[in-house]
């Protein structure tokens, strides 16, 4: 076996000094490398190449004394001789790789004899990083272990800052858990409305303070009681269910209920809970909502009051309404009847009697006659008016156009001798009773006949419009027109603008126009100005939106 | 013999004008013999129901009978005629001003024999009262 020369690079060789250290300083603090030759001469020269790299050199003699040394301590590199004896080079690595810890050491062979395919394919079967001739060159062997070397330095270096790193971040994250715990107690502390938290059990783990200042509990007596326990035994069921609910699914569950005081008493809280499954946890925040409940109770106390009071108005009008109907009802009964006489023995006046009138005493007789039954006209529309306001309304949708055509067509035959120029457009239906608004439609077209009369030639208009939910139907005429400062009085009842020399009538002929209309939630009203023709609109809710008619 | 056995028409009317010109329309139609008036229903009630004897219909042919009646109204009139069994066949016209369905749903339900608004018309008033009389006494007499 031809010796090894080596020659050691000049300068190369480093003092103990430099190499000792690392025995005082920690094991692993610095790299390590293997050095295996059964030749000490060799494991000195191979010392002295390396003596300045900084790293600890470790040097065993045979395979064994290697596997040893690696049971201890991890290398950064092995170099190894191929001869060996006992356990050849070969097996050694061979038995390095098996072992999980050192199976990526880096492995380099030193061999004296000539390199055969077969000895460096095996080297490179059992895991050889390089394979190194002797003589060995002192530089090639410097430089091939600086690179693991200085690789493993890196490693090592990237592996204590990530070390850092981690402890770094560790000690952030932990200073933001404190400030976040302290926070979180803070406003735990601070905060006016009461804060419970509460276990997926429904027991209670944690209160605030205000559990004390509001409730009066102290935290020893409410931590691990039922939250149910504290809520008024009616509220419970309602509760019992949010707190489920808070259990099977994520968000916030708002509730309100009793909750117990110290005391004895309840105050009203408005809670609003949100789970925390991953721990199984309910965080609650309750507001002391008592003050606002209490107002709403008297709010609707002093509803049912009201209500109540107006029921009781509107019974109370209801009979007053009755007993007036049925008061002017008697009253137009009881008119009847000295009518008749008066009626009656003043024509047997005439009819037995009238030798001794003379022509004075008839044109007298007639004079009674003819005011008694306009008397009895005015009865006759009074009963009409107050029948008006106790009968059921019966809706339909009603073809004003057709109707129209109907009344004035007997108007027409009624005022045979005058000259009207009835003008009906194309009207929208209505929603209403058909015998009550051809009453109106009788009244109002009537009436236009009535005041045009000293009109050479009469026209009455009929049209029809849509506005804002409603239609408006509107009469208008050419005749004698009104005073619009009288416009309120033309509805009332036996109200008159005209006398009854110039215009017959009672005056009850707009007041059962508007109380119709009245009735089926409707208005009325006229324009006119004297002596240039009037108007009369009467507007009508479409159908659907009527309301119930209510005896007017 | 009680004193109403002679009687074809009672005639209930409080209001005297209404009650001559009642008399007027019967005399009209030669009807107005065997008449009796009373004023109220209390007079009706004596005349129909004479103290201490069973009531009988004797001639009676009927009862003009108003509604409206002081002490005793003309439905408690009514009422007991029907519930009697001599006096629940002699026909009874109601005769009244009141055109209440109310009133005239009682008076039908208590077995009235006609019900008539008395017209507004004095002529109207006469005919109709003597068509009715007629009617009653002539037309649909029960007995000769």
């Amino acid at each position: 076996m031809p010796r090894k020369s080596v020659n050691p690079v000049p300068g190369r060789a480093k003092s103990e000094a430099t190499r000792q250290p690392a025995s005082k300083a920690p094991r692993d603090s610095r790299i390590s490398v293997l050095l295996v030759d059964d030749r000490a001469e060799d494991l000195m020269v191979l010392e002295a190449i390396l003596g300045d790299l900084d790293v600890q050199l470790v040097k065993a003699s045979s395979g064994e004394e290697a596997l040893r040394c690696l049971l201890d301590r991890d290398f950064s590199a092995i170099l190894l001789d191929v001869h060996l004896p006992g356990m050849n080079g070969f097996e050694t690595a061979e038995m390095i790789r098996k072992r999980e810890r050192s199976r990526a050491t880096p492995i380099i062979f030193l061999t004296a004899e000539e390199s055969s395919p077969d000895s460096l394919q095996h080297a490179y079967a059992v895991g050889a990083a390089d394979f190194i001739m002797k003589p060995i060159s002192a530089e090639a062997i410097h430089s091939k272990v600086s690179v693991f070397v200085d690789l493993a330095r890196a490693m090592r270096e990237v592996r204590i800052q990530a070390e850092q790193l981690r402890r770094m971040e560790d000690r952030q994250h932990r200073r933001l858990l404190e400030q976040v715990t302290e926070q979180r107690n803070r406003f735990f502390a601070l905060s006016p409305d009461l804060i419970c938290i509460a276990g997926f059990d429904g027991n209670i783990r944690e209160g605030n303070p205000p559990w004390e200042g509001t409730l009066g509990w102290t935290p020893a007596r409410v931590t691990g009681r039922p939250f149910l326990e504290f809520v008024h035994p009616d509220d419970r069921p309602s509760t019992g269910e949010a707190l489920e609910l808070l259990k099977k699914e994520p968000g916030a569950v708002s509730f309100e209920n009793r909750f117990r005081r110290a005391g004895g008493d309840y105050v009203w809280l408005a809670w609003t809970g949100t789970p925390y499954p991953s721990e199984r946890l309910i965080y609650a925040v309750a507001r002391d909502v008592s003050e606002a409940k209490k107002a709403a109770i008297d709010a609707l106390r002093l509803n049912v009051e009201l209500e109540r009071r107006v029921s009781e108005r509107t019974a109370q009008l209801e009979a007053a309404n009755k007993e007036l109907e049925s008061f002017s009802y008697s009253v137009s009964h009881d008119l009847r009847a000295p009518l008749r006489a008066i009626e009656g023995f003043t024509r047997r006046l005439v009819d037995r009697h009238s030798a001794s009138l003379d022509a004075e005493g008839k044109r007298l007789t007639e004079v009674v006659v003819t005011n008694t039954r306009r008397m009895a006209q005015l009865i006759d529309d009074l009963l009409a008016f107050s029948r008006m306001g106790r009968a059921e309304l019966n809706r339909s949708r009603v073809d004003m156009t057709t109707l129209a055509c109907a009344v004035s067509d007997e108007l027409r035959v009624a005022n045979a001798g005058r000259k009207i120029d009835f003008r009906i457009g194309d009207l929208a239906p209505a929603w209403g009773d058909q015998a009550l608004l051809r009453q109106v439609l009788a009244n109002l077209l009537g009436n236009a006949v009535k005041y045009t009369r000293p009109r050479e030639s009469a026209v009455i208009e009929f049209t029809s419009r849509q506005d804002k939910g409603e239609t408006v139907w509107t009469v208008r005429d050419n005749g004698v027109g009104f005073d619009e400062t009288f416009a309120s009085k033309l509805f009332g009842v036996f109200q008159r603008l005209h006398s009854s020399e110039e215009f017959e009538g009672t005056g009850v002929g707009l007041a059962l126009v508007q109380r119709v209309i009245l009735r089926h939630g409707g208005r009325v009203w006229a324009e006119g100005k004297t002596g240039a023709g009037a108007a009369f609109h009467f507007s009508l809710p479409t159908e659907g939106q009527g309301h119930a008619g209510k005896p007017a | 013999m009680p004193a109403n056995q002679h009687e074809e028409v009672l005639l209930v009317e409080d209001n005297s004008a209404d009650a001559e010109m009642t008399v007027w329309a019967l005399e009209k139609n030669q009807l107005s013999r065997g008449l009796h008036r009373v004023k109220n229903g209390a007079e009706a009630l004596t005349f129909l129901f004479p103290q201490g004897e069973p009531a009988t219909a004797g001639e009676l042919k009927v009862v003009i009978l108003d509604i409206k009646l002081p002490l005793v109204d003309g439905i408690e009139v009514l009422k007991r005629m029907k519930s009697d069994p001599a006096l629940k066949l002699v026909p009874v016209v109601i005769l009244t001003s009141s055109s209440e369905p109310a009133d005239r749903a009682v008076c039908y339900d208590l077995g009235v024999n006609s019900y008539v608004v008395k017209p507004l018309e004095f002529e109207e008033f006469v005919s109709t009262v003597g068509l009715l009389a007629r009617y009653w006494l002539k037309v649909n007499c029960s007995r000769a």
